[in-house]
Formats: structure tokens, sequence, C-alpha cells
């Protein structure tokens, strides 16, 4: 045990300690109190938004931004769902739309040894907020699963394509960051299997986003997924609400189970 | 709220705040390196304990709870971008901790060479005095990814704290000058 080690530590600590004085305990109730305010105001927004979302859409154009990192995805009327600001998340998300009807293309064959890549066409999206104990909150997460709904098989590999829709049916500044720390593996999807990733977002405004109205370019309660390697989306509820720093979404690779149940990412 | 309940709120916090921060900011100084970044994120944390202090003040380890917090705090991107400007004119100034000697400040230069995960795991383990499992708890992480975290930054450091050298080499530098 190098003790001679926790003794230099120690040391060092103890300097910085006494290198100043603490702030008041009173400023930093304050700097929570405001904290919390702000969340409150966020909340309120993102209410009054649900309510009245036509006449807050005009001025957010303005403030979208594109997304770098995923094709552009244009407004697909037939797959979006009717706009309910109230909507929970739910186990029963939109199916997905299945105007092709490609899915069961290969049903004749009996055993294809080496299973596909999932397609769009054959996958339904679930999106699911939750909360990790002791978490503190600036960031929320949700669970973002994709499931099988083809009786073949398939395989998903890699990040997904995501872009964030408001209850009037258009896209808001979305900016997918893919996690560095996570490796990347294949997840193979029997029929009705679902593979899972994790979506991290910011709903605190930062300093250039503070005096937007709506806070942040205002609510959104959809997504747009595209699957690793697909190029058509796939329509999800998603009560996902204000999402700030200008769209930024870390996700992580798809993955065999939910990460809700696993820990907390430490670090960022 | 009741006005009551709100003043003993307040007044378990500002105890908690007193007797807690500074030893939190100590080893959030030697995860971060820098201590106007410790400051920043400690005060950030705590304002966020007391944000939703009904739920810190009912976590098991407060103290971990706030440590874990400043921590994150300090190593987010997202805060490192906003905060890129303000810490470029603090360098030099603020980081300067008075009444370290040399050795100290080489081990701090060393700390700050090797990734933020593996200092924070040093740091828990030889400072705070934490276990592995401890660690892998606070931490979030497998326990055998914090051990492979501890023996990185052992092999790291090694050049800096004879302690950390290979096991078969008796010990020279530091304990020598300990002795004096």
């Amino acid at each position: 045990m190098p003790d001679q080690f926790t003794t230099m530590l120690t040391d060092i600590a103890k300097a910085a300690e006494e290198a100043g004085p603490m702030r008041a305990s009173s400023l930093i109730r304050r700097r929570g109190d405001q904290r919390r305010a702000r969340q409150r105001a966020a909340v309120g927004v993102v209410a009054a938004v649900a309510v009245g979302a036509i006449a807050a859409t005009g001025f957010t154009l303005g403030l979208h931004r594109t997304a770098t990192n995923l094709p552009a995805i244009p407004p697909n009327p037939t797959a979006t769902a009717p706009p309910t600001a109230t909507a929970a998340p739910s186990e029963t998300p939109t199916p997905a739309p299945s105007s092709t009807g490609s899915s069961q293309a290969n049903a004749g064959s009996v055993t294809s040894p080496v299973p596909g890549r999932c397609h769009a066409s054959n996958l339904r999206g679930s999106f699911h907020p939750f909360e990790w104990p002791g978490q503190a909150g600036a960031q929320a997460e949700a669970d973002l699963g994709l499931t099988n709904i083809s009786d073949q098989t398939c395989v998903i590999f890699g990040f997904p394509g995501v872009q964030l829709v408001g209850p009037d049916g258009k896209s808001r500044a979305t900016n997918v960051v893919r996690t560095t720390n996570r490796p990347s593996r294949s997840v193979t999807l029997t029929p009705g299997a679902t593979a899972w990733t994790l979506v991290v977002w910011t709903f605190t405004p930062s300093a250039d986003e503070a005096n937007t109205n709506p806070l942040c370019g205002g609510h959104v309660n959809e997504i747009k997924v595209i699957p690793p390697d697909e190029t058509s989306q796939l329509t999800v509820k998603a009560d996902v609400g204000t999402v700030c720093s200008h769209g930024d979404l870390t996700v992580w690779p798809f993955q065999v189970n939910r990460p809700s149940d696993g820990p907390p990412p430490s670090g960022s | 709220m009741f006005e009551g309940e709100s003043m003993r709120e307040t007044a378990d916090f500002d105890a908690f705040y007193a007797s807690t921060s500074r030893r939190v900011l100590g080893q959030v100084f030697m995860m971060t390196g820098s201590r106007a970044e410790a400051e920043d994120a400690v005060a950030e944390a705590y304002a966020r304990a007391w944000q939703q202090w009904d739920k810190v003040s009912g976590h098991a380890a407060p103290e971990a709870w706030v440590r874990t917090t400043a921590y994150r705090i300090s190593v987010s991107t997202w805060r490192k971008a906003t905060n890129r400007l303000l810490a470029h004119r603090r360098h030099g100034q603020a980081d300067n901790v008075p009444g370290l000697t040399p050795d100290h400040v080489a081990l701090v230069d060393a700390l700050h060479r090797i990734p933020a995960d593996q200092r924070r795991v040093i740091v828990l383990h030889y400072y705070v005095g934490m276990s592995i499992d401890e660690i892998s708890q606070e931490a979030g992480s497998p326990v055998n990814t914090v051990k492979t975290r501890l023996a990185r930054a052992r092999k790291a450091l090694a050049s800096r704290v004879s302690e950390f050298a290979d096991e078969s080499t008796s010990t020279s530098g530091m304990e020598a000058r300990s002795n004096a």
C-alpha cells in the first residue's frame, strides 16, 4: 500500500482546500433556487407550447440548426402520427408504416444461415424516458427500442439516426452525437425481440438559449428514427419535451439490454 | 411547503455544506487538477443538491452524491465548451495553489496527464480510501473496469511515484525524501 503516495495526495488536497474561502451557503442555495425556477419555467413553456403550438412555430423556424451527421429527413405525411402532446411514453408505440409490404418477401425460405440487416420496414420503435436513481439533473435520458416485427431474424449493428419533431409536425434542431466510450456490438433480433439504445438530452437552456421563446425551440413529442445503415425512417411517439443545447442528443450504439436496467454511464 | 419545514431544510443544508464542502473541494480538485474548475463544479453540485434537497438529504451518502455530481460536471464536455473562454482567462492564476512543494506540483502534473476516469479512481482509492467495490458503486462502473483503470493509472504514474514502480525494485526516491 503506497502510504507515501496517499500522504502526498492528502497534502495536496489540504493545500487546495485551504487555498481560498468557500462560497457562502446562502449563495449556493440561491443558485439551486434559480435552477429550480428555470426548470419550472421550462415545464411551463412546454405546457404552453402543447396548448398553442401553432402560434409558436413561426418563431422557432429561424432557430433551427440542421442535423450534421444524418441525412436530412424529408417530411413524410403518411408516416406521421397525429400530434398528441399529452401522450405518455407508451408500451404500444406507433406501428411502423408498412407501405411496401416487402417484409414477408423471404418468408418462403425455411432457414437463412446468416441473418441479414434489420430493415426499417421490419422494425417498430418505442421511446421510454426514465431517471437513474441519484442522478442530478440538467439532462434527461430515455431508452429507445427497435422491435423486430417481421417473422425473420435480423441483425442491428451501430447507432440510430434521430430527428426531433414538434407537435406541429415540423422538424426541430437536432444534432446527434455518438458516444465514443461504448463499443458497437451486433444485436441479433429474433421475431419480436428488441434492440436498445440510450438517448440523452439537456433540458436546461445554455447561455445563448436563455431568452428563446418557446424555450430552446419548443416542445418535442415525436422522433424519426433511422435504423443503422438504413435510409428510411420510423416515426416514434416520444415524450421528449424541451431539448436545449441546440438539439444535442447523445446516443449509444444499439445493445441487447435496456440502458435503464444498467448503471448510469460515468463521466460524460 | 410549510415555513418551519423550509427553515429546517435550510439549516440542514447549511450544516451539510459547512461540514463537507471543503473536503469535497479537495477531492474534486485532485480529480480535475484545477482549483477554479473544482470550485465551480463543487458549487454547481451543491446547488443541484439544494435544488432537490428532499431527495438528496434522504440519500444513503449525500456527500458521495455531491462528489459524483461535481465530478460529472467537471468532465462534462458540454460544460467545458461553454466555459472554455472563462477557463482560458483564469489559467495560470487561480490554479496556483499556495503551499505546494515542487514534488507536489510534479505529482499534480503527472495526475493531470492521465485520463480523468483513471485519475478519479486513483483519488477515490488512495486519497478518499474507498475499496474497489465502493468505487465501482460510486462510479457506476463494473469492478473489472475499476481495476483496469487503477492498474493503468498506477502504470502511468510509475515513473513519478516510486511506490507504483515495479514491485521487485525497492522504492527509493520519494521514500527516502519522506524519511529525511
